[in-house]
């Protein structure tokens, strides 16, 4: 991650956790962060395209560092993304208190703040390669019209995972490491090749002779 | 002993201890063992069908700390319903093993290393699972080592889940709320115990130290470099499980090795060390073709308070056996009996204890005993399921004997079941009573 960037992210989200509150202007922000505001024009127009950029920089981070464990060449895609996880999970403690905040903001109605919105496309493209890459090793069923959507579906994990996250009081976090474990395995079991792929073959063997 | 001050005094709580949970979780670990023996079927369960669905359904929504429990109280054969017992082994093996980027996780979180920046090589799938961890080999050197990995949030799972299987032991064992406290917290203590692998290290190197010397026992080298409180490193170790193992026809002199090597194990450790592995389940050995054994997990250690030990064991002493009064005497010091049965229970568990002493003391009362004896085994079955259906014994609403009853006897049901299986003959006669005393 950028230096300078790492710099404004956390002058950024120590200023709300410590005011619980944002910031409503860039100026006496950045005074009182003490970097010029040329700088942090340079990166940010605002403060929704800090986090904005913040949240998927997280897990840009969380997808680097994973790849580059020697571990990872062994993975499967089913690893992977467990693997993606766990990382992104390690990585967001130091922020902990912010992204508390953050999801404490939100309304009954709302699933995910809006900030989330660069998380989810780089997120959404991540698992459409992982997909490809299943369904090339034939670790994913190839469904027609639906294995296109996956991306989408997956997207639920992550909110799911934070939300469990932020509210878990384990030991170590532990329990968040448990629900990954059966959030990506249950994920993996429906895209797999199962007894949906025979019952569609089925029925459509039905419908074709009529 | 001031633990029974804790147990309540009514009328009906008080006939209190060994003969109710003691003889009711001990009388279900002889059952369970002795059943195995004779494969009978034990369709007169204690419990209605109902009841017993209840259990299941609570325990099935439950993983690790649970699944141990009721491995350890022994509520998973014997005394549930057929149908049920086979719904629960089927939960009980199908917890998913951890996936390999949680180890991974969990190697970084505890040893700050990713396993491969540790060990040459690394299985990435276990290559076997435990209830409440997972072990993988790995090499260091060309060196072939065990990694136990344990499952993430055990440790912290174990409380609930004990308060979960509470009110379902409280059914079972048809005790009270305190009386079942008494001897949770001394279960509950052993599992929390079980899941700090650093002290199950310490143990192991202690205790294995410590046994050396004896003959045909094996002991794995470990590793505390790389291992720390959730995460266990030792050298490999070759060899079969029981079952195996016997499918391999060893001959009676190999049997007799291993058995005779497993029985000296306990008798030192229990008294000399005063400190003994606990858990004698077939799974914790490695059997070996020429003769030897390896104990792979120590897991479970009691230590044997000092008055509790002198107290119970007390019963070696042929004068205590043999003198009724003495051996009444015996019986109100552990709370066997109590004083405020009365005289139709005192007649009753007196005789009961009479016959458990002599009958599980037998292999004591001789220098050698052949343990192929199925004729002992049946008998020992047929005192345990006569206790547990006795409608007497189960209308005396109170546990009876001391709670460190509980792992020692829990300890000679399992070597017993081991050296039966083995067809062992072994010299009893307790050397190291005989110095320690």
């Amino acid at each position: 991650m950028d230096k300078t960037k790492k710099k404004i992210y956390n002058a950024y989200t120590t200023w709300v956790v410590e005011n619980k509150k944002r910031p409503e202007f860039i100026e006496a922000f950045v005074i009182e962060a003490a970097i010029s505001e040329e700088t942090f024009l340079k990166y940010f127009d605002s403060f929704k395209s800090l986090e904005k950029s913040f949240w998927k920089e997280l897990f840009t981070e969380a997808v680097t560092k994973t790849s580059l464990q020697s571990e990872f060449a062994e993975y499967s895609v089913n690893e992977k993304l467990l693997g993606f996880y766990f990382t992104w999970i390690e990585t967001m403690k130091e922020y902990r208190d912010f992204v508390v905040f953050t999801l404490n903001k939100l309304s009954f109605y709302e699933l995910y703040p809006s900030e989330f919105e660069s998380l989810k496309k780089y997120f959404e493209e991540v698992v459409r390669q992982l997909v490809a890459e299943g369904i090339a090793s034939g670790e994913i069923a190839n469904r027609p019209w639906i294995a296109d959507k996956y991306q989408h579906l997956l997207w639920s994990q992550p909110v799911m995972i934070l939300r469990f996250w932020v509210k878990d009081t384990s030991e170590n976090l532990s329990g968040t490491d448990a629900l990954i474990e059966k959030t990506v395995n249950f994920s993996f079991d429906l895209m797999r090749s199962n007894s949906l792929d025979s019952f569609v073959d089925l029925a459509k063997f039905h419908i074709q002779h009529r | 002993m001031k633990e029974y001050n804790n147990i309540p005094t009514s009328k009906v709580q008080r006939a209190s201890k060994f003969l109710k949970t003691g003889a009711k979780i001990g009388g279900n670990y002889m059952r369970h063992y002795t059943r195995k023996i004779f494969d009978e079927q034990v369709d007169k369960t204690v419990l209605h069908e109902e009841n017993a669905h209840d259990i299941y359904e609570s325990l099935s929504h439950l993983k690790g700390g649970a699944l141990k429990v009721a491995q350890m109280m022994s509520l998973d054969q014997g005394l549930l319903p057929k149908a049920y017992q086979q719904k629960f082994a089927m939960a009980q093996y199908s917890a998913p093993p951890l996936s390999y980027p949680l180890v991974v996780k969990t190697f970084k979180e505890q040893l700050k290393k990713a396993p491969l920046e540790l060990f040459d090589s690394f299985t990435s799938k276990a290559v076997n699972a435990a209830s409440i961890g997972q072990v993988h080999q790995a090499t260091v050197n060309g060196q072939k080592m065990a990694v136990k990995v344990q499952y993430p949030g055990v440790a912290q799972s174990l409380k609930s889940d004990l308060q979960i299987v509470k009110p379902v032991a409280r059914l079972l064992f048809n005790i009270s709320d305190a009386d079942i406290d008494y001897y949770m917290d001394e279960v509950q203590e052993k599992l929390i115990e079980e899941t700090n692998y650093d002290l199950e290290l310490q143990r192991g190197t202690e205790i294995s130290k410590a046994c050396n010397h004896l003959p045909n026992l094996v002991f794995p080298h470990y590793f505390p470099a790389l291992s720390s409180n959730r995460i266990i490193t030792m050298e490999w170790m070759d060899g079969f499980h029981l079952d195996h193992f016997l499918l391999k026809q060893p001959s009676q002199e190999i049997r007799n090795m291993i058995g005779q090597a497993l029985w000296d194990f306990y008798d030192f450790q229990i008294h000399v060390l005063k400190k003994v592995h606990a858990d004698a389940h077939p799974g914790n050995y490695l059997f070996r073709a020429d003769g030897t054994v390896a104990v792979i997990d120590f897991g479970c250690v009691k230590e044997i308070p000092l008055d509790f030990y002198q107290q119970y064991f007390r019963i070696h002493d042929r004068d205590f056996a043999t003198d009724p009064s003495k051996f009444e005497e015996w019986l109100y010091d552990l709370s066997f009996l109590n004083t405020s049965d009365t005289p139709k229970e005192k007649v009753l568990f007196q005789g009961l204890f009479r016959e458990m002493v002599d009958l599980l003391g037998k292999p004591f009362h001789s220098d050698e005993f052949d343990f192929s004896d199925g004729d002992f085994f049946k008998k020992i079955y047929d005192l345990s399921e006569r206790i547990t259906s006795s409608k007497e014994v189960k209308n005396a609403n109170a546990a009876r004997g001391a709670k460190d009853g509980l792992y020692i006897n829990r300890t000679y049901f399992g070597l017993y079941y081991i050296l039966n299986k083995l067809e062992a003959r072994i010299i009893t006669k307790s050397y190291t009573f005989a110095l320690a005393s």
